[in-house]
C-alpha cells in the first residue's frame, strides 16, 4: 500500500513540476549556438557540407560554438513538433519552404528584418516566387537557400516511335494527355510495359503534382490563407490528371522498385523528373545516349509553370544570438554552400547569379531548371498549409480515382483547409 | 535439489519426442506434408531478406526494374557504405543501447512478473490491468511527455531538486537507457510464463528454508529461460532498431544509433538502395545470429527439468 | 473444449496452489507479500514516471486545445465532440477494427500451427526456425520494396498467381477496395515471427511427463494436443491476443512505408491518422483525444479478449 501512497505523489509531483514548467525553454551555453539542419544526412556528406558552413561562420564569430542537430527527411515533422512540443529552442533552423509560414505563426521562428535582411534585398537575389513564401504578415521570416523543382522531361525516340514530332513537347493539357496516350505501350496481356506519363508518384503523393497543373492552368493555391484551388482552373487542373490515370497513361500511385523518375529510367514516354541527371556511364550514371534521348520541359497550359520546393533558413523566435544566428543563416547563404547543399538535396541554387555557375552548366536537367526559376510555383499558405499538406494527398485521392469529381473533391479540401484550424 | 520431487515425477525420460516406436504410413506422409509445409511457408517469410542481401550487391541502375539475382557482385557496396558515414560510432552506440537495456530489463520485469504471478501481492489482478493497459498505448503520442520528464530529471544535467534550469538526460546517455529498463509488456510477458510454472517448486524450497529471493533468482529464473530469452530477444530487436526516441532525445552524433546512419541512405527522392541494403543486411546480422543462438532454449519439458533429481 | 480440459490429467497443473498457501503460517506469508513488494516496485515505479505519466499527460491534453507549442486552453469535451464529426477519424477506426478482427486470429492460428511444427524433432528445426523470424528483424523498407513488388498491379507476382489460378487481376494497394486487405496479409506475414516466438517459449513450459502420461492413458496425438498442450498454453495465448490486438492497432510502419494512408484514405488507420494530427497538423490537443478514444476500444478488445478465456483460472 505505502508503495502505492509514494508513487501518487510522485506522479502528483513530476505532473505539477512537468506542467509548471513546460513552457520554459532549456537553453544550452551562451555562445553556443544552436541550429536545426533538416533532411541534412548524417554522412560524411553531411558532415562536410555542414564544416564547411561552419567554417565561413568562424570567420566572423570566431568564438561562438555551434552545435547542430542533423534530422532526417522521413522522420523531419516527427522532429521539428516534438522540438516544438517540448520547448527546445534553436538559433537557426533550416527546413523545407512550407515550414515558414507554419513556424512563423506558430512563434517559433522570428522576423529577421531586426537583423540586416530585407525583402528589398532579397529580391535582387532571387527569384520573384522565392519572395512570398518567405513572408508572414509583410515581414521577412525566412530566406531561400536552394530550389528543388520539379521539372518535366520526355523522351526523344519514345515520341518518334509513337509518331509525334520530337521537337513540339505538349502545349497545353489537351495535347498532354493526347501525347501521354499515345506513348502508352502494352504487352499481349495488357499490361503497361512503357507509362505514357509518370507522376513520380506513391499512392496519396499527388499533392505536388497537383500544385503544378494548377500553375499551369493559372490557378493559385491559396491567397495569403484563404484556399483559392478549389476554383476552375484547379478543377482543369485535377480533371487533367484525373483523365491520365483514367485512360491509362499512368498508373495511379505505381513506382519502380528504386522509386526514381520512370522517364530518366526508360520506363515512361515523359513525365516529372529530379532536376539533376547524372549523364556519365558509370555508376548511378544514365549514359551520354539515355542523357541526350531526354528533353525537358515544362507543364504547359494557360501559362508555364514548374513546381519548386526548396530549402529556407530562418531564425529562432527566442534564440539570444540573433547577431551570430544572421551570420549562420549569411554563411548557409553563402554561393558555395548553396551549391553543396543542391548537391546533396537534388536542388540547384537560389542565387540568380549562380546561373551561369559551372555546376548548373555542367547538367542538362539543372540548366533547364535554373533557365525556367521564373516559372516556379511554390506551395505554402500560412498555418492553413498545414491542412492542405496533411488532407491534400487523399482529397486529390478521391477525384483521381474517380470517387468524386474533381470539384466535389476540391471544395471539400477548401473546407477542411480552411476550418480544421 | 534431489527433495524437489513431489510433483508428477514420472521419469518419463529425455524431451522424448522421439517416439521409437513405428510409425505408421500416415505419420510419415504427415511428415512430409510437415516439411513441404515448413519449406514453402519459409521461403515466404525469407524472401525479402534475400532480396535486400542479394540487392546490396547490384549497381545502383540495377535496382530500378524489380530483379532478384544482381548481374554482377560488387563487394564494393558495403566498404563504400560503411566509409560514407562513422558507421563505427553508430554500432559502438548501438551496442550499449541494447545492452545498457537489455541487462536491467531481464532482471526488472521478471521480477515483477513473478511477483504478480506468484506472491501474495495484494490488487496483482488491478497491476495486472495497469501494466496492460500501458502497453496499449502508442509510443508516438508519448514521444513529447516523456521528452518533458526526462527533461525534468531533479539533479541532472543542471537540474536544480525540482527538475528545472537545465536539460536533464536529454542528450545523455541516460536518456536512451533509463526510460526502457522495464518494460510493461515484458512484466506482462513473464508474469505469464511464471504463471503456468507449478508453484509446489517454490513451496517445497520454502520448507527447505530458502528465502524468497532465493526463490527468485535459484529457482524459479532457471526455470524461466525460455521467457528470458524471448523477452531478450524482443528487447534486443527494438533497442537495436530504435529510431524515433534517439533522434528526439538526442542532438550529437556521439549518442545517435545504427538506424540514424542507415537512414542517410534513404534522403528525399533519392535513396541509395545498394547502399541501403548493403548496410541493412550488415546491421540484421547480429539479431539473427542472437536468435540462432537463443532459438536453442526453446525445447519441449526444458522449463521442467528442475523437477528431477 | 471446457468439459474436456476439466476431466484431462492437466488439472493436476492448474489446481496450483491457493488453498495450500491459506494454510500456511502468516509469517510466511507476510515474507513472501514483503517480498513480491520488493520485486514489485522497481519495474512499477519505472513504470509511473515513464510511461503511466507521459499516458496521465496525454489524457489531459485531450481535453486542451493544445497546439504544438504549449498554452492551450481548457475546452472540456470539444475535442471529442469534433471526433463523432470527423469523417477520417470514423473511417480510421472502421480500418482499424476490420485490421484487428482479421489479422489477430489468422496470425495466431498460424503460429500456433508454425511453432508446433517446428516443436517436433525434425531435421533443419534451427534453420526454419530462424526463416520464420527473419522478418521481424529485416528492415521494414526492404520488406515494403519486395511486397509492393508482389503487389505491382503490371509485373506482379500476386497478379500472376491470380490469372494462373484462373481469377481477374487485382489493384492491389493502388485499389480503394483490395489496399486494406493486401495491407493485412503483410500484417500477418510481418507478425508472425514474434508470435511464433512466443508459442514456442510456451510449449517448452509444456510439461513432457504430461504428454507421455496422457500417452499412456491411451490418448492419441489429437487428444493430447488438445487435453494436454491447449490448455498449458492459455496464458501464452492470452499474452499474444493482448500483445497482438495492441500492435494491430499500433500499425503504422507499414502503412508509412507502403500506402501513406492511401489510395484515397482506405488504409488510413489510427495510428497513422494520429500520426497526422500530431506531427502534420501539429495538433497536440486533437491526437490526444484520438488515442484517448483508440485507448478505449483497444480496452474493449482486451476485456472481450479475456472473455474468451474465462473458462480458465488464472490466464
Amino acid at each position: 500500500m505505502s508503495g502505492r501512497a509514494l508513487a501518487a505523489v510522485l506522479a502528483t509531483l513530476a505532473a505539477v513540476t512537468t506542467t509548471l514548467t513546460g513552457c520554459s525553454a532549456d537553453r544550452g551555453d551562451s555562445d553556443t549556438l544552436r541550429v536545426l539542419l533538416a533532411n541534412f544526412p548524417a554522412n560524411n556528406q553531411g558532415q562536410a557540407v555542414y564544416d564547411d558552413i561552419v567554417d565561413i561562420f568562424h570567420e566572423s564569430y570566431p568564438d561562438v560554438k555551434v552545435e547542430a542537430d542533423f534530422v532526417p527527411y522521413d522522420n523531419l515533422n516527427a522532429k521539428i513538433a516534438t522540438s516544438l512540443a517540448a520547448g527546445t529552442t534553436y538559433d537557426v533552423i533550416s527546413a523545407g519552404v512550407g515550414w515558414i509560414q507554419p513556424l512563423a505563426g506558430l512563434g517559433a521562428i522570428g522576423s529577421l528584418e531586426d537583423d540586416g535582411f530585407s525583402t528589398e534585398q532579397l529580391e535582387e537575389t532571387v527569384y520573384p516566387s522565392f519572395i512570398p513564401p518567405m513572408l508572414q504578415d509583410g515581414e521577412l521570416y525566412g530566406v531561400p537557400i536552394v530550389a528543388n523543382p520539379r521539372v518535366l522531361a520526355y523522351s526523344r525516340s519514345a515520341f518518334e516511335a509513337a509518331g509525334l514530332d520530337p521537337d513540339s513537347p505538349p502545349r497545353d493539357f489537351d495535347e498532354l494527355v493526347a501525347d501521354a496516350q499515345a506513348l502508352t505501350e502494352h504487352d499481349a496481356d495488357g499490361n503497361i510495359t512503357q507509362a505514357g506519363f509518370d507522376f513520380w508518384a506513391k499512392p496519396s503523393g499527388y499533392r505536388q503534382q497537383f500544385v503544378a497543373f494548377l500553375g499551369a492552368a493559372g490557378g493559385t493555391l491559396f491567397d495569403d490563407t484563404e484556399p483559392r484551388f478549389d476554383g476552375p482552373e484547379g478543377e482543369r487542373a485535377l480533371s487533367t490528371m484525373r483523365d491520365l490515370i483514367a485512360d491509362g497513361s499512368s498508373q495511379y500511385g505505381y513506382q519502380n522498385t528504386a522509386q526514381t523518375a520512370l522517364v530518366t529510367a526508360g520506363q515512361a514516354g515523359m513525365g516529372f523528373a529530379s532536376p539533376y541527371v547524372d549523364c556519365s556511364e558509370g555508376e548511378g550514371g544514365i549514359g551520354a545516349d539515355k542523357c541526350d534521348d531526354l528533353v525537358y520541359f515544362s507543364l504547359e497550359d494557360e501559362q508555364s509553370a514548374m513546381f519548386t520546393g526548396g530549402r529556407i533558413a530562418a531564425m529562432g523566435a527566442q534564440s539570444e544570438l540573433p547577431d551570430a544566428a544572421a551570420a549562420f543563416i549569411r554563411a548557409m547563404q553563402d554561393p558555395a554552400t548553396q551549391e553543396a547543399i543542391s548537391v546533396m538535396d537534388v536542388g540547384v541554387p537560389v542565387d540568380k547569379a549562380a546561373a551561369d555557375s559551372d555546376f548548373v552548366r555542367g547538367n542538362p536537367a539543372s540548366t533547364y531548371a535554373v533557365d525556367h526559376l521564373d516559372s516556379a510555383i511554390m506551395e505554402y499558405g500560412g498555418t492553413n498549409f498545414l491542412e492542405f499538406r496533411s488532407a491534400g494527398g487523399w482529397a486529390l485521392d478521391e477525384a483521381l480515382l474517380g470517387q468524386t469529381s474533381p470539384e466535389d473533391a476540391l471544395s471539400a479540401l477548401a473546407d477542411l483547409s480552411r476550418t480544421r484550424t | 535439489m534431489a527433495t524437489l520431487t513431489e510433483a508428477p515425477a514420472r521419469t518419463a525420460g529425455r524431451p522424448s519426442q522421439k517416439p521409437v516406436s513405428h510409425r505408421p504410413p500416415s505419420a510419415r506422409v504427415g511428415r512430409a506434408l510437415l516439411y513441404v509445409a515448413l519449406t514453402v511457408g519459409g521461403l515466404l517469410m525469407v524472401a525479402p531478406f534475400l532480396w535486400m542481401v542479394l540487392t546490396s550487391f547490384k549497381s545502383m541502375s540495377e535496382v530500378e526494374a524489380f530483379s532478384w539475382l544482381p548481374d554482377g557482385i560488387q563487394w564494393r557496396n558495403y566498404t563504400d557504405a560503411l566509409d560514407a558515414a562513422p558507421f563505427g560510432t553508430y554500432f559502438r552506440n548501438s551496442v550499449i543501447v541494447v545492452i545498457g537495456q537489455t541487462i536491467p530489463v531481464l532482471i526488472l520485469s521478471t521480477a515483477a512478473g513473478y511477483a504478480l504471478a506468484h506472491l501474495p501481492v495484494k490488487g496483482s489482478r488491478t497491476f495486472l490491468n495497469y501494466f496492460i493497459v500501458l502497453l496499449t498505448v502508442p509510443f508516438q503520442v508519448l514521444i513529447v511527455p516523456l521528452f518533458h520528464v526526462v527533461r525534468h530529471i531533479p539533479l541532472a544535467g543542471g537540474n536544480d531538486i525540482f527538475g528545472t534550469g537545465g536539460t536533464g538526460w536529454i542528450n545523455t546517455w541516460w536518456a536512451l537507457i533509463i526510460p526502457f529498463v522495464s518494460g510493461p509488456m515484458y512484466v506482462f510477458l513473464a508474469r505469464q510464463f511464471f504463471i503456468s510454472l507449478p508453484g509446489e517448486l517454490a513451496d517445497a524450497a520454502r520448507v527447505d528454508g530458502v528465502s524468497e529471493l532465493g526463490i527468485f533468482l535459484r529457482i524459479m529464473m532457471p526455470l524461466a529461460k525460455p521467457a528470458l530469452v524471448t523477452i531478450a530477444l524482443f528487447n534486443m530487436e527494438s533497442a537495436w532498431n530504435g529510431f524515433l526516441w534517439p533522434l528526439v532525445a538526442t542532438a550529437s552524433e556521439d549518442l545517435r544509433p545504427l538506424q540514424f546512419g542507415l537512414a542517410t541512405f534513404a534522403q528525399s527522392g533519392d535513396i541509395q538502395w545498394p547502399f541501403l541494403m548493403a548496410m541493412s543486411a550488415v546491421a540484421t546480422l547480429p539479431m539473427i545470429l542472437l536468435f540462432v543462438l537463443g532459438q536453442r532454449y526453446f525445447i519441449a519439458g526444458l522449463a521442467n527439468t528442475g523437477l528431477k533429481g | 473444449m471446457t468439459t474436456g480440459s476439466e476431466l484431462s490429467p492437466v488439472s493436476v497443473v492448474n489446481a496450483s496452489s491457493p488453498a495450500r498457501r491459506r494454510r500456511r503460517r502468516g509469517g510466511v506469508e507476510r515474507a513472501r507479500a514483503r517480498a513480491g513488494w520488493f520485486l514489485l516496485a522497481p519495474a512499477f515505479l519505472h513504470s509511473i514516471v515513464f510511461i503511466a505519466i507521459p499516458a496521465v499527460t496525454v489524457v489531459v491534453l485531450s481535453f486542451t486545445d493544445t497546439k504544438v507549442i504549449g498554452g492551450g486552453s481548457w475546452i472540456g469535451l470539444s475535442n471529442y465532440t469534433e471526433l463523432l464529426d470527423d469523417p477520417l477519424f470514423k473511417k480510421a477506426v472502421g480500418h482499424t477494427v476490420l485490421y484487428t478482427i482479421a489479422v489477430v486470429p489468422v496470425a495466431m492460428a498460424i503460429a500456433i500451427l508454425v511453432a508446433i511444427g517446428l516443436n517436433q524433432n525434425i531435421r533443419g528445426r534451427a534453420l526454419f526456425r530462424t526463416l520464420f523470424y527473419i522478418p521481424v528483424v529485416t528492415s521494414t523498407v526492404a520488406v515494403a520494396s519486395v511486397w509492393l513488388w508482389i503487389y505491382n498491379p503490371s509485373s506482379g507476382l500476386g497478379n500472376e498467381v491470380l490469372s494462373f489460378l484462373g481469377l481477374s487481376r487485382s489493384g492491389w494497394l493502388t485499389d480503394p477496395d483490395s489496399a486494406l486487405p493486401a495491407l493485412m496479409a503483410i500484417g500477418i506475414w510481418q507478425g508472425l515471427g514474434a508470435k511464433m516466438v512466443l508459442y514456442l517459449a510456451a510449449l517448452s513450459n509444456v510439461s513432457p511427463e504430461l504428454v507421455e502420461a496422457a500417452r499412456l492413458d491411451g490418448a492419441n496425438r489429437w487428444q493430447v494436443f488438445w487435453n494436454v498442450t491447449w490448455p498449458a498454453l492459455a496464458p501464452a495465448h492470452f499474452f499474444v491476443l493482448v500483445t497482438s490486438i495492441a500492435s494491430s492497432f499500433q500499425v503504422f510502419d507499414l502503412v508509412f512505408v507502403t500506402t501513406n494512408g492511401g489510395p484515397a484514405n482506405a488504409t488510413n488507420v489510427l495510428a497513422f491518422d494520429i500520426f497526422l494530427n500530431a506531427f502534420q497538423r501539429l495538433d497536440t490537443g486533437y491526437a490526444a483525444a484520438e488515442t484517448v478514444v483508440m485507448l478505449l476500444i483497444v480496452g474493449a478488445f482486451v476485456y472481450i479478449g479475456r472473455l474468451t478465456q474465462r473458462d480458465r483460472k488464472e490466464v
